[in-house]
Formats: structure tokens, C-alpha cells, sequence
């Protein structure tokens, strides 16, 4: 008889016993975008001015990366029913029922709490109210209340996403300042273009979930539109660090070459039929057809140019690599 | 006067509908209890069920036990700080 059949518990007729690992709470938190949250907050920790305790620093970090993972966490137990119906996220816990739903919300409240926390008794009270509106507004506002309701979504969501390199300045500094909110802006400007292009190609996907995403509400012709003029405002704006003295020559290059790439490639998706030819068959990220090419070569990129600005800074605030532009910069 | 008036209340609170359920306060406290009327019964685990069940005791206990480190550490380096802090 084997010794492990031998526990017993209580059940209610019809309810089943979790097969849940560890592994899928984990990836209830969304690892991957938990990574670019890391590394922008890593990348506003180093830019600020003044210095912290590195394991203080360190464990800032571990909380915010934390937060990220409870907003995530709330995210999918509340689009559950989208998720299931999407080829890209059918697989998520909740929605292959692997973790229930109520398991899922209560992994994320407790996830947020103990973020909030562990910021406040690391950082500074500041960064922990930061961190807590941030997963109010991506768990509560952006998925309850935006997600389903208008096209803007990602516009406004935006700005959760947008927190973290302005959080981890926050914890060093105790304050928001001009340059802070210039971090913040650059990535809330970014989104819209980075989100629409996926929701280009995978508009069919959007629109078997009744997801009103600008592709699905507006035509993917005008999202084109705004996918270039968002990318012109933010390839503009991605200059305001070297007119602040925040970026040096390293991050003015990066910005440069890179928003170069960036405009060429949003005039291609807007030159092309991306997201009328209906959603991609694959349920893989990248997996487009021949149409959808251009926005899924935005997409892959605005990844790259947002990861390369901020690496740039790091580079420069973080391991000494600050080169300043004569006559530019405060 | 007053007296009256919560009596009052009480009375009314604790009438009974016409399909047998309670009302009011009453109800309340009665939708609070655990429903006895469903059957629960003892059942084994199956093998499966009980690896995954192990394995986010586990996993519960290393974050605890991190969680512990981590508020430790937080406050060693804190009162390091305040102490250096105050000795200059």
C-alpha cells in the first residue's frame, strides 16, 4: 500500500483538491514582464541622485518585483474568462483551471500587502504608497474597470506600468522630481504603440474576447495612424533625459539610433495592411501572417528600444559610464 | 421610549418568510453558519493530490522563512544606519 494515499481530508461533495505547484502561483505573476519591471526600477534606483544601502536597495527591488507579481496575479484571476478564449493566453493558470480563481485573488491580495510592506520598511513611505496605487490601478482600475470599457485601455493602464522606474527613484530620493516623472513618461508613452502593435496581429484574438482594443473598436487603418503618431511623440520625448543632464552621450546615441529604428518601423506598420487580415494562427508571441509582419516587428523591437534606454542610463548611473554633453543639460 | 423602539426592530427583524427562511437579523446570522446540509465526507487523496499539496507546503514555509530573514535583515541594516548615524 502506497504510504502517500494515506492522508485524507474533508471534502465537499463535487469540490476538487488543488493540483497546483508553485510554479503556477509563479507564473500567476507574470515572470516575464516582472524581468522589465526589474530592470526599470533597477535603472531608476541608479539614475537618482544620492545613495542607498545596496541591500536595502536590493530588497526595494525584491518588493517591487513582488507588487508586480500580486497586480499580475489579480489580472488573471479577473480575465479568466478572456484568457481562456485567447490562443496567447489560454495557458495561464487560472484559465486552464490549474489555480482557481479565489486562489488566485487571494495569492495577489496577499502578494500586494506584503509588497507594500516590505517597500515601506525598506524605502520610504513615499515609494510604498507609489507601489500600492500602482497595483490598485493596474489590478482595480486598468483590468475591472478600463480593460473592458473603452479603447483607450492601454492609454491609460499605461501609467501602471509606468511606475516602476519613478518607484525606485522614489525609494532613494523620498521624493518625485522633474527627471522621475520624465522615466514615467517615457514608458507610458511607449505602451500605447508597443500594446497596439500586438493588438494588431492578434486583433482576432481581441475580438473573440470581446476585448475593445483600438484594432477591434476603430479599424486597424486608424490604429496604424496612431501607432505613428504615438511613436513621434515618443521618440521625441525619449530626448528629454538629455536635455535634463539625466542622460549622457551613451543614452543620447541609444535614443537616437534607436528611435530611428523605432520610426522606420511604425511608418512600415503604418504603410501596411497589419491587422486586417484577421489574427494570427498560431498561438505563439511572434507567430504572424505575411500581413501582420511590420507590427510584429514593431512589437519585437519596442521591447529592445525600451530595454536600451534603460540600459543606457543604468550604464551611465550605475557602473560609471556617465558622459556629459557639453552645453546640454542642467 | 427608545426601549420600545428597538424592541420594535428586534420584532420585526426576526419574522419568517413564506418559504421557511428567516429574515432580517436573523437571517443574517443564520446565512453565516456553515451549511450542514451538505454532505461532506472523508476522502483519500490521490497521489497526485498529495505531491502538489506538499509541495506548496513548502513552498509556504521557505516564504515564510524568507519573509523572516528579509524583515530581520531590514532592521539590522536600518538600526546599523540610525546607529552610525547618531555616533557622527
Amino acid at each position: 500500500m502506497n504510504s502517500s494515499t494515506q492522508s485524507s481530508v474533508n471534502r465537499v461533495e463535487g469540490e476538487a483538491i488543488s493540483l497546483a505547484s508553485p510554479r503556477d502561483f509563479f507564473d500567476l505573476m507574470k515572470p516575464r514582464v516582472i524581468t522589465l519591471v526589474i530592470f526599470t526600477a533597477c535603472a531608476g534606483l541608479a539614475a537618482a541622485p544620492g545613495s542607498a544601502d545596496p541591500l536595502l536597495a536590493a530588497i526595494s527591488i525584491l518588493a517591487l518585483s513582488l507588487g508586480a507579481g500580486a497586480a499580475g496575479a489579480l489580472n488573471m484571476a479577473y480575465d479568466a474568462d478572456i484568457d481562456r478564449t485567447m490562443k496567447r493566453t489560454r495557458m495561464r493558470p487560472v484559465a486552464r483551471g490549474t489555480v482557481s480563481v479565489d486562489d488566485a485573488y487571494t495569492f495577489g491580495i496577499i502578494c500586494a500587502v506584503l509588497s507594500v510592506l516590505i517597500m515601506a520598511l525598506a524605502s520610504n513611505y513615499l515609494a510604498a504608497g507609489l507601489l500600492a496605487f500602482s497595483i490598485f490601478f493596474y489590478g482595480v482600475i486598468y483590468t475591472m474597470i478600463l480593460k473592458r470599457s473603452t479603447p483607450q485601455n492601454i492609454v491609460i493602464g499605461g501609467a501602471a506600468g509606468a511606475f516602476p522606474p519613478m518607484i525606485g527613484w522614489v525609494a532613494v530620493t523620498g521624493e518625485i522630481s522633474l527627471d522621475a516623472f520624465i522615466l514615467f513618461m517615457i514608458i507610458f508613452l511607449w505602451t500605447p504603440p508597443h500594446s497596439w502593435a500586438l493588438a494588431l496581429y492578434k486583433n482576432g484574438d481581441y475580438q473573440a474576447a470581446g476585448v475593445p482594443m483600438m484594432p477591434v473598436v476603430k479599424g486597424a487603418k486608424s490604429t496604424r495612424l496612431q501607432i505613428l503618431l504615438y511613436s513621434i511623440v515618443l521618440v521625441l520625448f525619449a530626448g528629454a533625459p538629455v536635455l535634463t543632464g539625466l542622460g549622457g552621450a551613451i543614452y543620447a546615441l541609444t535614443a537616437l539610433g534607436g528611435g530611428a529604428l523605432f520610426m522606420v518601423l511604425a511608418i512600415r506598420v503604418f504603410n501596411s495592411r497589419a491587422g486586417e487580415a484577421g489574427s494570427a494562427e498560431e498561438a505563439a508571441l511572434y507567430a504572424v501572417r505575411s500581413g501582420d509582419k511590420a507590427a510584429r516587428d514593431l512589437f519585437a523591437v519596442s521591447i529592445g528600444y525600451l530595454t536600451f534606454l534603460f540600459a543606457a542610463l543604468l550604464a551611465e548611473h550605475g557602473f560609471g559610464a556617465y558622459i556629459s554633453i557639453p552645453g546640454v543639460g542642467s | 421610549m427608545t426601549g420600545d423602539h428597538q424592541t420594535g426592530n428586534g420584532d420585526s427583524a426576526e419574522t419568517e418568510t413564506e418559504n421557511g427562511q428567516t429574515s432580517g437579523l436573523a437571517g443574517i446570522i443564520n446565512s453565516a453558519q456553515p451549511d450542514y446540509t451538505k454532505s461532506t465526507e472523508r476522502v483519500e487523496m490521490t497521489d497526485a493530490e498529495h505531491l502538489a499539496q506538499k509541495k506548496r507546503n513548502a513552498a509556504i514555509a521557505w516564504s515564510l522563512v524568507g519573509f523572516m530573514a528579509l524583515i530581520f535583515t531590514i532592521t539590522v541594516l536600518r538600526l546599523s544606519a540610525n546607529i552610525a548615524g547618531g555616533a557622527s
